[in-house]
């Protein structure tokens, strides 16, 4: 069973939609710390600007420090931080009591307050720090540094609470919003290929008409819209082509063959009677009354191509008709076994010319099928939904193909190279499209030990008793 | 059929060729003209009993023809020959004035036929039988007289017989019998119209005893009735 294209474009929006979202993810991952980094060298800015002028003095420089409130926003990330002044005395485990590398890199000095500050990232004791780098207004160096690993914590911290938020009040609503949005991009999607699929499925398969006009509703469409137009008025000018070839063939055939029998039956009547000249004269006779019957069947089946097949609809008793079959059947072939099952009374709206041509072929061909001593069984019933007409006839040996291609034209079921029965192949693709006429269906069934069974069945309620006519 | 008019209005001269010799060995009288225009002017100056005309002609095509001539009140019986099939057609030759409608090909013997039946039709001399010399056959009860005997044929024997009588001497293979009296134009590989003949000589037999039998079969080709026989 092929997927549904509903299924598949709703999966892959649900697919790009997840990725979007865990795209997002890592952005925040990627963007977050840096943002925040940025956020903690302005700070660092601020506090150095307020409290740089008590640099000479390392205690109110603390003072300020710790007083200030932007320090107090701080003091969460660096639980110990560390001023360092030239020259000043170090305490032992102070981070200050660490020379800095003279190869420190230092970003670019950026103007804070009436100072100019360098930042760089330093590990020290396998702790990161950012060390600010500055100078007071009396010349004095600072370097000021603020651990990296707290700030990570925070980082994480941060996260933390921002993908609480998101999985509890933000993800919901995001997904809610991602299956609206994939509804509605689906339908939006769906709607010019439902449009054009209603309108190719309006297409009438013997005329290549479509019902409702195809139109691309947008540019995106043209291309194909375009194609299968082209290829629709393509099909209609061959089909067309061909089926009044075979019209005017059929046509123009009248006339030699009218010459050719007019003669023959002109000189049949000059030749002594049983002569072996009359008998051959007969045989041309014959062959011309064949040819008559094909060219006759051609011009049928060009007509039902083009929908003019014109079937002239009477209420006919076909249980009647069917039994004047099966007793003609009788004294056709006295050899085959001949049974039947007719149901009495079935009444039928149809062309009863057109009809006993199709009973005809399917009785024809049970004749030529069958095998020897073999057995051909009628069969009408009605049921609730219409009447089932059937014959039935052991067969000899079929293609594997037949139930397909028993009603193409020119199809022959035996071999091409041992044909021993009369026939173009024609009759039963008539039969097909005489019942086609009558919207009735018919089927052809060959059962494992060889038996073939055409079945004509037709869905028509049948007549009220007042309405039946015999045939 | 001896002395019926019949005015061929056909431009394609190997059919009339063939078409005129069948009728005129029939013993009608044919007058053959091959385009519609002067098919009209004979059609309007000389008294035929009637027409067979094709509809596709040079000058004026047959329905034009026949509409002329039904607007100027000639009444004669027409009948269409055409290699023109379609329901269509047929319908606008029956509208337009047409007896009858022969697509061809066509048996000139179905010609004959049809003739015979148009022209005893507009002669009013609507008989329920068909007679030749002794044979006579009552259309109405199926009843055969030959030869002082009579005897009720089956719907079948009837329908053959009666094909037969159409044009007495005429041979008909078992292809147009099966056709004319069963109708069906495939062959079912019988011998279904043999069996038929059988019967009905069986029948006429029957009661007279004679072993002669007014139909006769033609080796390889077909059956006719034996005219020689009814003399």
């Amino acid at each position: 069973m092929k997927p549904s294209f509903k299924v598949v474009l709703f999966i892959n929006i649900l697919i790009a939609s997840a990725i979007i979202i865990f795209v997002n993810r890592i952005a925040i991952q990627i963007f977050l710390p840096l943002q925040i980094k940025q956020e903690l060298k302005t700070e660092l800015i601020n506090y150095i600007g307020e409290c740089g002028k008590f640099l000479p003095d390392r205690e109110d420089f603390l003072i300020c420090i710790q007083a200030s409130e932007k320090i107090s926003l701080i003091k969460g990330f660096t639980g110990r931080y560390v001023i360092c002044l030239e020259k000043n005395t170090l305490k032992q485990n102070d981070a200050c009591g660490y020379s800095l590398s003279p190869s420190v890199k230092w970003d670019g000095i950026q103007s804070a307050a009436e100072k100019e500050i360098q930042y760089a990232e330093i590990k020290i004791d396998k702790t990161q720090w950012i060390a600010g780098n500055f100078y007071g207004s009396t010349h004095e160096r600072a370097v000021v540094l603020l651990s990296l690993d707290d700030m990570s914590l925070e980082i994480s911290r941060m996260l933390r609470a921002y993908r609480d938020r998101n999985t509890i009040y933000v993800l919901p609503v995001i997904f809610l919003l991602i299956l609206l949005m994939t509804w509605h991009v689906f339908n939006v999607a769906m709607r010019p290929i439902r449009q054009i699929d209603k309108s190719i499925t309006t297409l009438d398969l013997k005329t290549f008409e479509i019902k409702t006009a195809l139109v691309a509703p947008y540019r995106e469409f043209l291309n194909i819209v375009n194609s299968f137009e082209g290829l629709r008025l393509r099909l209609i000018q061959s089909f067309e082509k061909a089926r009044r070839f075979t019209a005017d063939a059929s046509h123009e055939l009248r006339t030699p063959l009218t010459i050719l029998r007019g003669n023959a039956e002109a000189l049949i009547k000059d030749l002594p009677n049983g002569s072996n000249e009359q008998i051959r004269v007969q045989m041309v006779i014959s062959e011309i009354d064949r040819l008559v019957t094909i060219t006759q069947k051609l011009l049928w089946l060009s007509r039902a191509d083009a929908n003019k097949l014109h079937p002239v609809f009477q209420k006919i008793n076909l249980s009647d008709l069917m039994g004047q079959w099966v007793l003609d059947a009788q004294s056709f072939n006295p050899n085959l076994k001949l049974t039947s099952e007719i149901q009495p009374k079935i009444m039928w709206m149809c062309d009863p010319d057109l009809i006993h041509q199709l009973i005809g072929n399917l009785y024809d061909n049970a004749v030529k099928y069958n095998v020897a001593k073999g057995w051909i069984h009628f069969r009408l019933k009605q049921n609730d939904n219409g009447f089932h007409f059937s014959i039935e006839n052991p067969s000899s040996p079929l293609p594997a193909n037949f139930e397909k291609q028993a009603f193409d034209r020119f199809y022959r079921a035996d071999d091409a190279h041992s044909r021993s029965i009369d026939g173009l192949g024609l009759g039963l693709s008539l039969c097909q499209e005489i019942a086609n006429v009558h919207e009735a269906q018919l089927r052809v069934k060959v059962s494992d030990d060889g038996i073939v069974t055409f079945t004509l069945s037709d869905s028509l309620p049948p007549p009220k008793d007042d309405e039946i006519i015999t045939f | 059929m001896n002395g019926i008019k019949v005015l061929l209005i056909e431009d394609e001269l190997k059919i009339a060729d063939f078409v005129t010799k069948g009728l005129m060995a029939a013993g009608a009288q044919v007058t053959h003209v091959t385009d519609g225009a002067t098919g009209l002017k004979v059609a309007l100056e000389d008294s035929h009993d009637i027409l067979v005309l094709d509809i596709m002609l040079p000058a004026m095509n047959g329905i034009e023809l026949m509409r002329d001539l039904r607007e100027s009140g000639n009444s004669r019986p027409i009948i269409i020959l055409s290699a023109k099939v379609d329901l269509e057609d047929r319908l606008e030759s029956f509208q337009k004035g047409a007896n009858d409608y022969l697509p061809k090909p066509f048996y000139v013997e179905e010609l004959i036929a049809r003739i015979k039946a148009l022209t005893r039709r507009t002669s009013s001399d609507s008989s329920d039988e068909i007679v030749y010399k002794n044979l006579k056959l009552d259309l109405v009860s199926r009843r055969v007289d030959w030869q002082g005997s009579s005897t009720i044929l089956s719907p079948r024997e009837f329908s053959l017989l009666g094909y037969l009588m159409r044009s007495p001497g005429n041979i008909y293979s078992r292809q147009q019998i099966l056709k004319h009296v069963w109708a069906i134009d495939f062959d079912p590989e019988t011998n279904v119209v043999d069996v038929c003949v059988l019967r009905i000589k069986r029948k006429l037999n029957r009661k007279n005893g004679s072993p002669a039998s007014p139909i006769e079969s033609v080796r390889g080709v077909g059956y006719r009735l034996a005219i020689e026989e009814l003399e």
